[in-house]
């Protein structure tokens, strides 16, 4: 008798489970009533990252707007690839959502399969210019002394960056060759330990975001010697442009929503609506002033506009870099 | 909080908290002046004493004590269960947090770290499967420990280890932070190889078996380490074209299957469990000798955890190896190291729990995430807009000192939640392993799953897991294996970035004092173990003619 009832409980819990799957399986997505279950927001770099912290502060308030539950999960591996390719080979019914940018155009050239054209943009989420950053020991005070020095001793500065290829070295390849130096290139294994390198002095300069660099900087560990947009930034005025210096020299880390390619056209005005609110509300640009990062909010058409054209740029610094490639 | 911001300097740590403003000109000299005069006064009203103090206000308020206890709670369950461990946990808690206070937030999350810390020795010692990365070298003596029915000494020490390592790291925590941190910042690239140098030194007497096996799992653990994009040129090694292995072979998959899994599979086939049965549990706690000879293990264990959390790069699996390493090195017997004894448990306990303290000092003073744990330490502040930096003392004196102060009240926790536990583990022993194992199995599953949400990470554990069966057989020790797989690649990066910046000029490692010391001293370790050897021979050989 009681072995009966532990078999009956045993079934009803098979028969329990087998529904809660069904159920989860058969939901036919209707685009009409988008959004009709949790959206998938797949980052595919490690939790603790910036494009990880910055989806996360999204989330909530777009989570909002479109009235269902938004799960940020990491899809790691492969630098990256493992989330591109899950994204991009995901319904696209607006229920899988990513963040990207500068990496995923930089691997579009490098890595075989990776290609920012295989996702619908939905918004851009943050243009945050590079700053320039030398060793509190340096001798440098101003980007003209470290381009003459530079210029007199080809090859004899060395800069540090998160990895061959990645956008901090890009920055100072493309620093370079606009005016005209040659640099050693020091690539570390990530954003961490470059920090910590340059702050050690092993290197004498390296480009990258200010949010990366500010500890150190306030422990006056490094100096800031200019920052690669058309003027001044809000968060950190202090610090002049290059232009002010007299090198026009721009160049930016940046981070868009896309989702992948062929949304409906009423998922994609829906999604596009929800995100523009999400990134110009004013508590949310609050929120990111706070970690040192501007919100620039972008329409996904003109972003994708001016991604077609820094698409071009980013492609000729590349081949003329001589990176190697897997294409 | 008021009067708090406008002095928070006093005596040597007022020169020592250095105040620049972020742009790096010391435009606040002046500033900094009047105010290190009004702290030689003696009339700064936060100090490290008095900001504990004020830590202390905020850590007793109910919500933050709950919270405190709750994540050691968790930190001890994660800890225990095999395959889960704080990384992964972490992730999937950080969601929740951003409902929380900040200070609560990090109080809680940092209390699951250490909280795993003192869980991980628990099945490493019943049942010789980690409960988590750190705690390998555990299973070496803590199991044969259980084996002579001295489970409860060893889980007993394993917790006092943990509490004395845990506390004094946090002192160092709350009078060094900041000196300390900037220490780190001395270690660049060819201190790294230097250092690394010196671990692998130590690798060698890791080993109870045949040196050439150990010799050949190092070397195995370096090429395994060495899969992935190379770290310098960013191009493909081993990778045979699959996108899964560009990041390399992940260390807690191979820790889970080459410790985990293989034990699993050892089991199917021994009925290993019913021997211990039949020895009787001696006693739950350690008893005077245990003390006599944990005392200096705990305390070297404390010094090199400390050390080594304190260094970007270095995590906790390196502290416990090493501090294994040094003790067998330094005993008086180091043949018994292996068969359970009670130092081989002590140190490396207590060196994982006085690392992971450690780190802190590098997230809280300079923003450095110095492992993926801090790194979502640091994530969990940025969201709630506290900037981890050398001015976090300044602005959010709240967030430092409470969770300093929380991490204090949070090891005693832990000690009173642990030590009670002892009985009922022990108890585990007796469950059946034919309901045991499948358990363990599944949450070595979960724990690998989580950790990137792919299967492939499974694939690499059930490998690894086959892999270490065969080793066991055959009698091939994974531990050196661990070491090189965590120490070689490492190594790699260091030493080309050290040959980068010197031009190519191997002289850069003496030229660099503290890389210098590191090196000589490993040349010393060296021949202190060859010397002997070479005396004996010359003993042996016949003087000539």
């Amino acid at each position: 008798m009681r072995k009966g009832g532990k078999r009956r409980t045993f079934l009803l819990l098979m028969w329990i489970v087998l529904l809660v799957w069904v159920s989860l399986g058969s939901d036919e997505a209707l685009s009409a009533d988008y959004p009709n279950k949790p959206i998938e927001w797949v980052i595919p770099w490690p939790a603790g990252g910036r494009t990880d912290i910055a989806s996360r502060m999204i989330a909530p308030f777009l989570e909002k707007n479109l009235g269902v539950p938004l799960v940020v999960i990491n899809k790691v591996g492969g630098a990256g690839m493992i989330g591109y390719t899950y994204v991009k080979e995901a319904k696209p019914d607006g229920h899988t959502v990513s963040m990207g940018g500068q990496g995923l155009l930089v691997g579009s050239y490098l890595k075989p399969g990776v290609s920012v054209w295989d996702y619908t943009w939905v918004a851009r989420v943050y243009w945050t210019p590079v700053i320039l950053v030398v060793n509190e020991k340096s001798p440098f005070k101003n980007v003209k002394e470290l381009v003459e020095y530079a210029k007199a001793n080809p090859k004899k500065l060395r800069h540090g960056n998160s990895g061959t290829g990645n956008s901090t070295h890009l920055a100072a390849e493309k620093f370079a060759m606009h005016v005209g130096i040659k640099l050693t290139e020091v690539p570390y294994k990530g954003e961490g330990p470059s920090v910590i390198g340059i702050g050690a002095g092993e290197v004498d300069m390296a480009f990258g975001l200010m949010a990366a660099f500010r500890p150190l900087v306030e422990e006056g560990k490094l100096r800031v010697l200019g920052v690669a947009d058309e003027k001044r930034n809000p968060l950190y005025p202090q610090v002049p442009t290059f232009r002010e210096q007299g090198y026009d020299f721009i160049d930016p880390a940046w981070e868009g929503i896309h989702t992948p390619k062929g949304l409906p056209q009423n998922v994609y005005d829906k999604l596009s609506e929800g995100c523009k609110k999400a990134l110009t509300n004013p508590e949310l640009i609050e929120k990111f002033t706070k970690i040192q990062f501007n919100v620039s909010y972008q329409p996904g058409p003109e972003l994708t506009k001016w991604l077609q054209s820094w698409d071009r740029q980013v492609g000729k610094l590349i081949s003329d870099i001589g990176l190697p490639t897997e294409k | 909080m008021v009067g708090l911001s406008s002095c928070s300097h006093s005596g040597i740590l007022g020169q020592l908290y250095r105040v620049r403003y972020w742009d790096g000109s010391p435009s606040s000299k002046r500033d900094n002046q009047n105010r290190l005069n009004r702290c030689k006064k003696g009339n700064c009203p936060l100090g490290p004493l008095e900001g504990i103090g004020y830590g202390f206000g905020i850590a007793f308020q109910p919500i933050n004590l709950f919270f405190c206890f709750l994540g050691a709670l968790v930190g001890t369950l994660i800890g225990v269960l095999p395959g889960i461990g704080p990384g992964g946990a972490l992730a999937l808690l950080l969601p929740i947090t951003f409902y929380l206070p900040p200070s609560t937030a990090i109080i809680m999350l940092a209390g699951i770290y250490y909280g795993a810390m003192y869980g991980g020795s628990t099945t490493s010692i019943l049942v010789n499967i980690p409960g988590e990365a750190a705690s390998v070298v555990t299973c070496l003596d803590g199991y044969q420990m259980a084996r002579k029915g001295r489970a409860g000494p060893a889980l007993g020490m394993a917790a006092m280890g943990s509490f004395i390592a845990g506390t004094l790291s946090i002192a160092g925590l709350m009078f060094v932070a900041p000196p300390l941190a900037r220490f780190a910042l001395k270690f660049g690239s060819p201190e790294y190889v230097a250092i690394i140098v010196f671990g692998l030194t130590l690798l060698s007497f890791l080993a109870s078996g045949s040196q050439l096996k150990a010799f050949m799992m190092g070397v195995f653990g370096l090429l395994i380490g060495s899969v992935g994009t190379d770290p310098i040129d960013s191009i493909n090694r081993f990778t045979f074209g699959s996108v899964y292995l560009m990041d390399g072979v992940g260390l807690i998959p191979v820790v889970m299957g080459l410790f985990g899994i293989s034990e699993i599979f050892l089991n199917l086939e021994e009925e290993k469990f019913r021997s211990i049965l039949k020895e009787k549990i001696k006693n739950l706690f350690p008893n005077l000798k245990d003390w006599v000879d944990s005392k200096w293990p705990i305390l070297r264990g404390t010094v090199i955890g400390f050390f080594i959390g304190i260094l970007p790069g270095g995590n906790a699996i390196i502290a416990s190896i090493i501090s294994y390493a040094a003790e067998k090195k330094i005993s008086k017997y180091p043949e018994k190291f292996g068969t359970g004894v009670i130092e081989g448990v002590a140190g490396p306990e207590s060196a994982n729990n006085a690392s992971s303290q450690a780190s802190f000092i590098p997230l809280l003073s300079l923003g450095i995430p110095t492992n993926a744990v801090m790194a979502l330490l640091l994530a969990s502040l940025m969201i709630h807009g506290v900037l981890p930096g050398p001015l976090l003392i300044n602005q959010n004196p709240d967030v430092f000192w409470s969770v300093i102060a929380s991490m204090y009240i949070g090891n005693i926790m832990l000690l009173v939640l642990n030590l009670p536990l002892i009985g009922l583990w022990v108890q585990v022993l007796k469950i059946p392993y034919a309901y045991l194992f499948p358990f363990i199995f599944l949450f070595c599953l979960l724990g690998t799953y989580s950790l990137s949400n792919t299967m492939f990470d499974i694939g690499v554990m059930i490998f690894f897991g086959i892999l270490g069966y065969l080793m066991k057989k055959f009698e091939y020790e994974p531990t050196p294996l661990i070491l090189a797989f965590v120490l070689g690649p490492m190594f790699e990066d260091n030493l080309r970035r050290s040959l980068i910046i010197s031009g190519g000029s191997f002289a850069i490692f003496f030229e660099r004092p503290i890389s210098a010391v590191f090196v000589i001293a490993a040349l010393l370790l060296l021949l202190s173990s060859v010397l002997p050897g070479i005396k004996k021979r010359k003993k042996l050989i016949p003087p000539a003619e």
